[in-house]
């Protein structure tokens, strides 16, 4: 059985219209206009045991309400969703103690007290053991290396080291699932990678399912075999990362290094040039054609050097942003 | 909800790691403390003012004597040593909870989510001037009226004391929880910190009317008013039986309340 | 005046947020309103069971609606930003304030009154309705250079209840945990400003003692005025001494802030 099932989940929020201007704002004393915006709309997917599943989106696309559902924090407006068999916001206590949500912009830990004390104080709450909490603890500080910070109070930690204590906090009690909405936010690019070492690692060791969302793709390229790009609440991609160029580009990178200067103009017989100075080349080059063209530059140019490469996946994942996900249900298939 | 034995144990287990993390709090932060001290002591000087008042004007007011409305400003003492100690704090947080999106990692938690809010807390250092001065002032007044120190007024004012600590958490609870709707609720808690002035005089001042909708409707006047009428014989039996029925009312109320606000709930940030 | 144009700026923007809640602040409105009338069922309970017509100087007019009116200017005189101020300095938002040319002062007292403006309006209308309440039941005049003598000092009041705040403020660099300090300061202000008890009521000593302290010129001194217990000798001095406390009061909130702003290390939020 799927870990997590979701079906036409939605979620729309209320909000009031905010005018700018002081007579606007009188007007409102009295009377405010309220609009409705949807979060989320009709998401379906299925995640395996063991899965980690990287959520991708702009800000306010929607990622964080989905995560939020899926843990029970937000009802939806409408649709199903299960997780580890149980419907999230009905909020049972079995439920409750399986999974775990860290919000890289919300502390769980008391500010002033050392972490350790959070720490404890999870383990209490989710009623784990003296031995197997020890055990947890040991290791999990022991390859963050936070080790010796346990006692230091949180306030005086640094933003990378008060995020793997966060870390820890939500691992105490082994959860099956884990929720990550934002992880690295802020964090300097060490950190950052740490994290995501150890994410990697952790979801290796113990087959926990996670799901994760941000908005650096490095993450989400770095750490998940599939992505689910979130754009305006609706699903625009659900696959691997690398794969996003399929979609829109048929087209190659090709970096060439040669020994004499060759003139532009003999190279713009076999494709787009986007750099050029004499001694190197970039080329865009139809993926089709590849073979035969490489061959032909091959044995026509003096060439050093010769790497072929795809195009960056930020440029893949910005035309599915412009497509405002009209695109769902072909793309779905793929 | 079932309400299980053992989830009962872990809850008091985990009210005194909530108040043990308190108190390590406090050991962080020393000077914090004593200066809460000291301000608490200003504080509570602030409000002897009313009975430093009336024994000035050293006539009975609407038939209660000086010594008589000692034994109303000590148990509102008292009462307020326990609300500081045991519930401000968290309720104050209460709205913050809501805004910095923190009640939703709470939410997660295999805990009740109105116990985790409202218990987190412990205040160590605003409860101690008022508990020395309302116990002070209720020994003087028990002995200037001339009171028989027996074990069953004693109990008795403990028991009633009680029931008004449940009353005042969830009188004093109920109006913070309309913070799910409203964000901004620092006026919530100013109109609740003036209901609760109205202790600092005992409710025979007040006309028959707010007398009724301070005991029976919202039992704001239950808080302090209850132990003081039990301990200078003006109970009937009618408020006999209410000293029993109000906590479990209210309780009852303020949980349901929480239940339809959590309902609702949408967090700050979609 | 480009310069100025950010203050300007911050000034409507408390406005309109203080608009914008408007729930929170017809709240307020009748949480002023319920204090005031416990005060003056105390004082009816008192007047009640005492045999005399005048106690402690007031007659059980002039106490009531010293009650009112004290009630009325010690809301519309209120801080409350003292609490925003403990949290800017608590998670590092006051840095922001340095990197920007513009000074937390200013922010602050411009914040301050945009949000008293709305209330002002307010509170004004409920005034003029006391007023002619007043005049209906009681003998009780009103003169037109009562209500401008009033309304300085109501400024005055504002300026010295901000500065104190602001000062008090300067606190939450050295504790943390600064906010049941800044409810007991509340309280306190509260207290000896006169808004509970007429000052005089404890007697001379403690008159004399209060007169020294800026409080007294919060509330207590603006309500004496509009309630006609004050000649015009004795409102001219008043003013001049509320005028000085202003300058007292913004060097010692310059020196507060400045000791505070140099034991200021930013926590990274």
């Amino acid at each position: 059985m799927s870990i997590i099932q979701v079906e036409h989940l939605s979620k729309s929020f209320k909000y009031y219209e905010k005018e700018l201007g002081l007579k606007k704002s009188l007007k409102n004393l009295v009377k405010r206009k309220s609009l409705i915006k949807e979060a989320v709309s009709e998401i379906s997917l299925v995640i395996e045991q063991g899965e980690m599943v990287g959520f991708l989106g702009p800000n306010g696309s929607g990622k964080t309400t989905t995560l939020k559902m899926l843990s029970g924090i937000l009802y939806p407006t409408s649709g199903q969703a299960t997780v580890l068999g149980y419907v999230p916001w009905e909020r049972k206590k079995e439920f409750k103690m399986q999974f775990s949500i860290v919000m890289g912009q919300k502390s769980q830990l008391w500010w002033d007290l050392p972490a350790n004390e959070s720490l404890y104080l999870n383990k209490c709450i989710y009623e784990v053991e003296d031995k197997p909490y020890n055990l947890v603890l040991d290791e999990l500080t022991e390859i963050l290396d936070v080790k010796d910070l346990l006692n230091i109070q949180v306030r005086r930690l640094s933003l990378g080291e008060r995020m793997k204590m966060e870390l820890i906090a939500s691992l105490i009690h082994r959860p099956k699932v884990i929720f990550l909405d934002e992880p690295t936010i802020g964090l300097d690019l060490i950190s950052q990678k740490r994290i995501r070492e150890f994410l990697k690692y952790y979801n290796q060791q113990t087959k926990a399912t996670v799901i994760l969302t941000s908005h650096y793709m490095a993450d989400i390229e770095d750490l998940c075999k599939r992505t689910i790009i979130i754009n305006q609440g609706k699903i625009v991609y659900d696959g691997d990362l690398r794969r996003v160029n399929e979609l829109f580009h048929t087209k190659k990178i090709i970096k060439l290094q040669f020994t004499d200067e060759v003139p532009r103009q003999a190279l713009s017989d076999y494709g787009v040039i986007t750099q050029h100075d004499g001694l190197n080349a970039v080329m865009e080059i139809d993926k089709h054609d590849l073979q035969q063209l490489s061959k032909m530059m091959l044995d026509r140019f003096p060439i050093l050097d010769f790497t072929v490469e795809d195009i960056p996946v930020e440029r893949g994942i910005e035309s599915l942003y412009q497509k405002d996900g009209v695109r769902h249900e072909s793309l779905a298939e793929v | 909800m079932s309400i299980s034995l053992s989830e009962i144990r872990k809850h008091v287990r985990m009210f005194f790691i909530f108040a043990k993390n308190s108190l390590v709090g406090y050991m962080e932060y020393k000077a914090n403390f004593y200066s809460g001290l000291i301000m608490e002591t200003v504080f509570l000087l602030s409000k002897l003012i009313y009975i430093i008042f009336v024994y000035q004007l050293g006539i009975e007011i609407n038939g209660i004597s000086p010594d008589q409305m000692m034994i109303f400003t000590g148990t509102y003492t008292i009462m307020i040593a326990i609300y500081t100690g045991l519930f401000m704090d968290n309720f104050y947080r209460f709205a913050g909870h809501i805004r910095n999106g923190t009640l939703d990692l709470y939410m997660t938690k295999p805990l009740s989510l109105q116990f985790m809010i409202s218990l987190r807390h412990v205040n160590f250092a605003f409860p101690i001037p008022n508990l020395i001065a309302g116990i002070t002032m209720i020994v003087l007044a028990w002995q200037r009226l001339g009171i028989d120190p027996s074990f069953i007024h004693l109990a008795g004012y403990i028991g009633v004391i009680l029931s008004s600590t449940i009353v005042t958490y969830s009188v004093l609870l109920l109006p913070q929880i309309l913070a799910f709707w409203t964000v901004k609720s620092g006026s919530i808690f100013d109109i609740l910190d003036k209901c609760w002035d109205l202790n600092n005089m005992p409710m025979y001042i007040y006309p028959k009317w707010l007398r009724r909708i301070g005991l029976y409707v919202v039992p704001i006047l239950f808080i302090t008013n209850m132990p003081s009428v039990y301990l200078i014989d003006r109970l009937d039996l009618f408020l006999g039986i209410w000293i029993f029925a109000a906590p479990v009312i209210s309780l009852l109320v303020v949980r349901l309340f929480w239940k339809l606000a959590v309902k609702h709930y949408e967090s700050a940030s979609s | 005046m480009k310069a100025l144009q950010k203050y300007k700026r911050t000034y409507i923007l408390a406005l309109q947020n203080e608009m914008e809640y408007r729930t929170d602040f017809l709240m307020s409105i009748i949480s002023g309103g319920f204090i005031i009338l416990v005060q003056c069922f105390l004082w009816t309970a008192v007047f009640r069971s005492s045999p005399q017509e005048i106690i402690n100087g007031y007659s059980y007019s002039q106490i009531i609606i010293y009650s009112v009116l004290s009630g009325v200017v010690s809301k519309l005189v209120s801080a409350g930003f003292e609490g925003e101020i403990a949290n800017d300095i608590k998670t590092g938002g006051l840095s922001k304030f340095i990197a920007q040319p513009i000074h937390y002062f200013s922010y602050r007292i411009c914040n301050f009154f945009g949000g008293k403006t709305v209330q002002t309006a307010v509170v004004l209308v409920l005034f003029v309705i006391l007023m002619i309440v007043f005049t209906q039941i009681w003998e009780f005049q009103l003169r037109a250079g009562q209500i401008v003598l009033f309304l300085v000092s109501i400024l005055f009041g504002l300026l010295i209840n901000f500065l104190l705040f602001y000062s008090i403020s300067a606190l939450a660099f050295i504790i943390t945990e600064v906010w049941g300090v800044f409810i007991a300061f509340n309280q306190g202000v509260y207290l000896l400003s006169g808004a509970i008890f007429p000052l005089n009521i404890f007697g001379d000593t403690f008159a004399r003692i209060s007169s020294y302290l800026p409080f007294q010129y919060v509330v207590y001194f603006p309500v004496k005025i509009i309630n006609g217990s004050l000649t015009i000798h004795e409102i001219v001095p008043g003013l001049l001494v509320q005028a000085v406390w202003v300058i007292v009061l913004m060097i010692i909130s310059k020196l507060s802030w400045d000791s505070g702003m140099k034991k200021y290390v930013a926590v990274g939020g």
